[in-house]
């Protein structure tokens, strides 16, 4: 999978944190959530689901539906992944169509990550 | 190496099933002939013709032969077994782990194994003890399922005493078999859903699951797509690609999709199991096929998945720098 962007300036923090808790809100109606593991220096974004969302068999729909939209509008971000939310190809582009163009952003997935275990 | 990528063997056990080791009741020849028969199902066909006997007091170099010789094993680790239901000195014995660690110190690390209720909770706080200060052990197995006197991974006064023990020697990753239960061992001890609170309460170590905990397939999935200090070890599981690749295929689609790939170890269950060559070469040319792809969502199985399933993320578990452990290896090979 490629990032969102090629080229990109540094991630402000706080203002990626703020905008987890944004989701955080969203996702309460659920009892769950997502919290920030780490950001990359290439600006990938690694977080976690909490909550009932953790093990949840729907986070690759979570994922493509609502974190990465809302996470990649902040300037830096160039990829956003969680464990469990890693579909094939094909899944990816059906669920692309269903959620449209911003359901089409791809996901970072964790095998072709650089760097050691997040 | 397999087309370049390192090996690192989760589990080997240097065994005795010899009749020596076997104790003298029915129950217990019978429980020595169900371990054979797990082993030789997990075997190919032409092992069980024309390769060794199983059913002896394996030597260190007989192992290292099979996984380092004639499988392009790198490294491994070899795991105590402390099944005292049938066998004097357990299924595979301390001092033969061990063994075959002093013997090859560059590619084979020592688990030890100890349990509550064999000579009770202090008797295995000494051992995790002496197992881990003396002889060196990494790391710990549990096998809590027996014939008569299972206990509970989260029975705090059974069990959690030895994981504080372990912490408190400076062992962080504590391994179970669980599911696969020998012969007629009740199943239900053997789910791996009492580890649940373990990984709660102790969430700076990492709880390794075993046989994908099968049949309790389901739970070891929900496991560990929510702790993330629980690992699965895919031990004896990956044998089955030659015979059954279609399940594997399954298999290694949902736990790349719901667990997520750094989660997964490679274990060949040598010697029991067989050579892992054939098994290793099987899984390099395993692929999800795209009925899979597109019915389940299960994503393809990458080139760099299959080097952290087979080695990179054990060696991250046990602090081993791959690239420094290559380089010595290759240094020291004739």
């Amino acid at each position: 999978m490629t990032a969102l962007r090629a080229a990109a300036p540094p991630v402000d923090r706080a203002v990626l944190e703020r905008r987890i808790d944004d989701v955080c809100r969203l996702m309460s109606a659920h009892a769950g959530g997502i919290e920030l593991v780490e950001v990359s220096a290439t600006g990938a974004v690694r977080v976690r689901f909490t909550g009932m969302c953790v093990g949840c068999v729907l986070r690759p729909l979570t994922m493509r539906g609502t974190v990465v939209p809302a996470l990649s509008e902040i300037p830096g971000v160039t990829a956003v992944d969680a464990d469990g939310t890693r579909i094939s190809e094909e899944a990816a582009a059906r669920l692309a169509g269903y959620l449209g163009a911003q359901g089409a952003l791809p996901v970072l997935e964790p095998a072709t990550r650089s760097g050691g275990r997040g | 190496m397999i087309d370049d990528i390192f090996i690192f063997d989760c589990v080997i056990h240097v065994y005795d099933l010899s009749a020596e080791n076997t104790i003298p009741r029915p129950e217990a020849e019978a429980g020595r002939q169900s371990m054979l028969a797990i082993g030789g199902s997990l075997r190919w066909p032409g092992y069980q013709a024309d390769g060794p006997r199983f059913d002896k007091r394996w030597t260190v170099e007989e192992i290292y032969d099979m996984v380092f010789v004639k499988a392009p094993t790198d490294m491994a680790m070899a795991q105590v077994v402390p099944i005292f239901d049938w066998f004097e000195d357990f299924f595979a014995p301390v001092a033969a782990q061990h063994a075959m660690a002093q013997r090859y110190p560059d590619r084979v690390l020592f688990c030890g194994g100890a349990d509550p209720v064999y000579r009770g909770v202090d008797e295995a706080l000494h051992q995790i003890e002496y197992q881990i200060r003396d002889l060196g052990a990494c790391s710990m197995k549990f096998y809590n399922g027996h014939t008569e006197r299972s206990w509970r991974c989260d029975d705090e006064q059974l069990a959690y005493p030895m994981y504080e023990r372990c912490r408190e020697l400076g062992v962080n990753v504590v391994q179970f078999h669980k599911g696969l239960p020998f012969g007629l061992q009740p199943l239900a001890p053997l789910s791996p859903l009492d580890l649940e609170r373990p990984a709660r309460d102790f969430p700076d170590m990492t709880f390794i699951v075993h046989h994908l905990a099968e049949p309790f397939f389901e739970e070891a999935i929900s496991l560990a797509s929510r702790f993330p200090n629980v690992y699965l070890a895919l031990s004896g599981n990956l044998n089955l690609a030659p015979i059954a690749p279609r399940l594997v295929q399954e298999r290694l689609g949902r736990l790349l999709m719901q667990v997520g790939v750094d989660k997964l170890l490679w274990g060949s269950e040598a010697a029991l199991a067989g050579g892992p060559a054939p098994y290793l070469r099987a899984f390099m040319d395993l692929e999800i096929p795209e009925d899979l792809r597109s019915g389940y969502g299960y994503p393809q199985v990458t080139r760099e998945d299959k080097e952290r399933i087979l080695g990179r993320n054990f060696a991250e578990l046990m602090g081993i720098d791959l690239d420094a452990k290559r380089a010595e290896l290759s240094s020291a090979a004739p």
